[in-house]
């Protein structure tokens, strides 16, 4: 593979250059920066808790070398697993407004905009308050389910004889979200007060209980999920001139959105069965990648992906250090992040339009 | 010298052995499964404040942490704690390990348990991460009822002799309390619970902490609505309000500042306007106003209680309520 260098672009090529790949250099440069700040994000949170640990003693600890079984416990099972399980779980749900946005061509569209988030949330509710004697094993599972279920009953609803619109999805999404919504708060104002109770801390995101087994579950899908939508990231940069454009490139239209939005819901879905509803990630990552340096569809996803990640990575450093022990669950934090960037956004459109 | 040598030798070996006399263990089966927990744990964190760790301390159990909540401050405190116990983290060594549904995993890490406690209410996950801490044992109050969460918690924590003393000291003023009023099963009391906005008004059958306890114990009757309540306890209509009157009515609420026994008034007359009009407890002065957290789930708490009744029900005459044919 070599490597050559013009002035704002980077292209490699394979050694009989029958791949090249052209990477726009302000693009690479942002990703390097945002992997550095995740690294160091990473750092911290390795190195911070309410638990004193001297850093030297958590680097021995992740070396290899056991200190003491508390240290080990706090350093690999609470921060460790708690860390990457943040870092996934921000790449998915980015990816996953990333995909909506571009299957929509809708900048707004987000995983619980389209009640993905929503559906998760009822699926772990009805779980924990209407069947509390059903093991807490099945919530990522029920979870899932009810993401996908919502999903697929929005899509359902959205066709028309004509087949999909994407106005109609988005529109469905959001009747949908509120009525489904409306049933969790029953559940939770009117269910045993014990159980609801219970189902808080998951409605929040919080990312708190993350272990290993989550962060496996999270990277099994990622590296299934993520190369699929790499794969299919060049029909989706034809889709961003429109439908009738990128038929006339020959793309298959109908066979990406579609692709798109399946796995679109099934990140949605994984990352919150794992922590939870966490707001506005999927939203603002997209559209700060595409501020942060413009690029093509695939390295538009990986940016995006970077940024979710550091997203939630700090949102959940910040809210299990800032004001220890006070925990304040991460989907609260990115909330508290996204609601005015939300704001900004619609104005920013609004003043483009006039 | 020799000797010497044996007894140091001999000193270290008993210094070593005794904290493993101090762990030994049995097992125990709780809500989330069956674990071996210490015979006399030395260091127990509690995942709520009201229900485990206010028990866990009136029984002189070795509490070294507590879930709790905040203020408006930022202050932490343990619900209940002034109002029954007198205590709060700031005049005990409870450490505070945040909220029973924010828990700080390594703040409960760092003070090295060897028993955890929580409930129903304690999330699943957390409570699976926590069993790398020490045992971690979730105690379904709801399922038990209040006496026999406390005497769980007594048996957990090595402590069932100081309950035993005291619960049968209850049980005496209950039968005594029994004989000044007499036939109890003829006199219906209703809970209720109010929060200061006045928006919702919940109706409890049982469940409600002490108090529910005490009446159930002396063995008052309730309205026939409200003993024929499905669950524990139901959000109440307005329009329904005239059928929940008895000869007492006990209206709780959750002390905060906000809530006085002043608001609190306000707060039903926002709900159901003219409700004093529609309940004859109220016009008596039969409706008794109680802030929640005192009567909570203690033996302090059963002991007010008992108290309130007696002073309420038996200690002054009372206009018994009428149902209309």
């Amino acid at each position: 593979m070599t490597a050559v260098t013009h002035p704002r672009q980077i292209v490699l090529r394979s050694p009989r250059e029958r791949l090249a790949l052209k990477l726009p250099l302000r693009a690479v440069l942002v990703l390097c920066l945002l992997l550095l700040a995740l690294f160091l994000t990473i750092a911290v949170s390795l190195a911070t808790g309410s638990y004193g640990v001297a850093l030297g003693d958590v680097l021995d600890t992740l070396r290899g070398i056991t200190i003491s079984r508390a240290i080990d416990n706090v350093v690999w099972e609470f921060r460790f697993a708690r860390t990457l399980a943040a870092a996934l779980v921000g790449a998915m749900m980015a990816l996953s407004g990333a995909a909506l946005q571009n299957a929509t061509r809708n900048g707004l569209a987000d995983p619980s905009l389209v009640g993905v988030s929503q559906g998760a949330a009822l699926a772990v509710v009805t779980l924990t308050v209407v069947f509390p004697d059903i093991s807490s094993s099945w919530r990522p599972w029920a979870a899932f389910a009810g993401a996908i279920l919502v999903a697929l009953a929005v899509q359902g609803l959205a066709r028309t004889r004509q087949g999909g619109s994407t106005i109609r999805f988005i529109l469905m999404g959001i009747g949908l979200s509120a009525f489904i919504s409306s049933i969790t708060s029953a559940m939770m104002t009117y269910g045993e007060i014990d159980r609801a109770m219970a189902a808080l801390a998951w409605l929040a995101g919080s990312i708190n209980a993350a272990s290993w087994g989550d962060v496996w579950t999270l990277l099994a899908w990622c590296a299934v999920l993520l190369p699929a939508l790499l794969a299919i990231s060049r029909t989706m940069s034809a889709l961003r001139f429109g439908e009738a454009a990128a038929i006339g490139l020959g793309a298959p239209v109908k066979l990406v959105r579609n692709l798109q939005l399946a796995v679109a819901v099934a990140l949605a879905a994984i990352a919150t069965s794992v922590v939870g509803p966490l707001g506005f990630v999927g939203l603002i990552a997209p559209h700060a990648a595409q501020r942060l340096a413009p690029a093509g569809m695939a390295m538009h996803l990986i940016l995006t992906a970077a940024i979710g990640a550091l997203l939630v990575s700090l949102a959940d450093l910040i809210g299990r250090a800032a004001f220890a022990p006070i925990q304040i669950p991460a989907g609260l934090l990115t909330a508290l992040i996204g609601v005015p960037l939300f704001v900004a956004l619609l104005l920013r459109s609004r003043a483009t339009t006039h | 010298m020799i000797l010497r040598a044996t007894l140091a030798v001999l000193a270290l070996a008993i210094g070593l052995a005794s904290p493993a006399f101090a762990q030994e263990t049995r097992s125990f089966t709780a809500a989330n499964g069956t674990f071996d927990i210490p015979v006399a744990p030395q260091r127990i964190v509690a995942l709520n404040d009201q229900i485990v760790a206010l028990p866990l301390y009136e029984l002189g159990a070795p509490l070294v942490g507590s879930a709790g909540r905040t203020d408006a401050d930022g202050n932490h405190f343990l619900r209940g704690g002034m109002d029954t116990l007198g205590i709060d983290y700031a005049n005990t060594d409870i450490a505070y390990v945040g909220g029973f549904n924010g828990l700080d995993l390594e703040a409960i890490a760092a003070l090295s348990p060897d028993l955890i406690i929580g409930g129903p209410y304690t999330d699943p996950d957390v409570a699976e991460q926590l069993q790398k801490v020490a045992p971690t044992l979730l105690i379904d109050n709801g399922a038990l009822g209040l006496v026999d969460t406390l005497k769980t918690l007594a048996d957990v924590s090595g402590k069932s002799g100081s309950f035993d003393a005291r619960y049968q000291r209850y049980l005496d003023n209950v039968e005594r309390a029994k004989s000044y009023i007499g036939d109890t099963s003829v006199i219906s009391i209703t809970m209720t619970f109010m929060f200061p906005a006045g928006e919702e008004l919940w109706v409890y059958r049982a469940g409600l902490g002490a108090i529910a306890q005490v009446l159930d114990d002396v063995g008052f009757a309730q309205p026939a609505v409200v003993a024929a309540l499905a669950e524990t306890q139901a959000s109440w209509s307005a329009e329904l309000i005239q059928d929940l009157d008895a000869d007492f009515v006990f209206g709780f609420y959750r002390q905060q500042p906000d809530a006085t026994p002043e608001t609190i008034f306000a707060a039903y007359e926002k709900f159901a306007p003219g409700w004093c009009q529609a309940l004859t407890a109220c016009q008596n002065g039969q409706f008794v106003l109680l802030p929640g957290p005192t009567f909570g789930s203690t033996m302090a708490g059963l002991d007010l209680a008992l108290e309130l009744v007696e002073n309420t029900v038996a200690g002054r005459p009372f206009t018994p309520f009428v149902e209309a044919p």
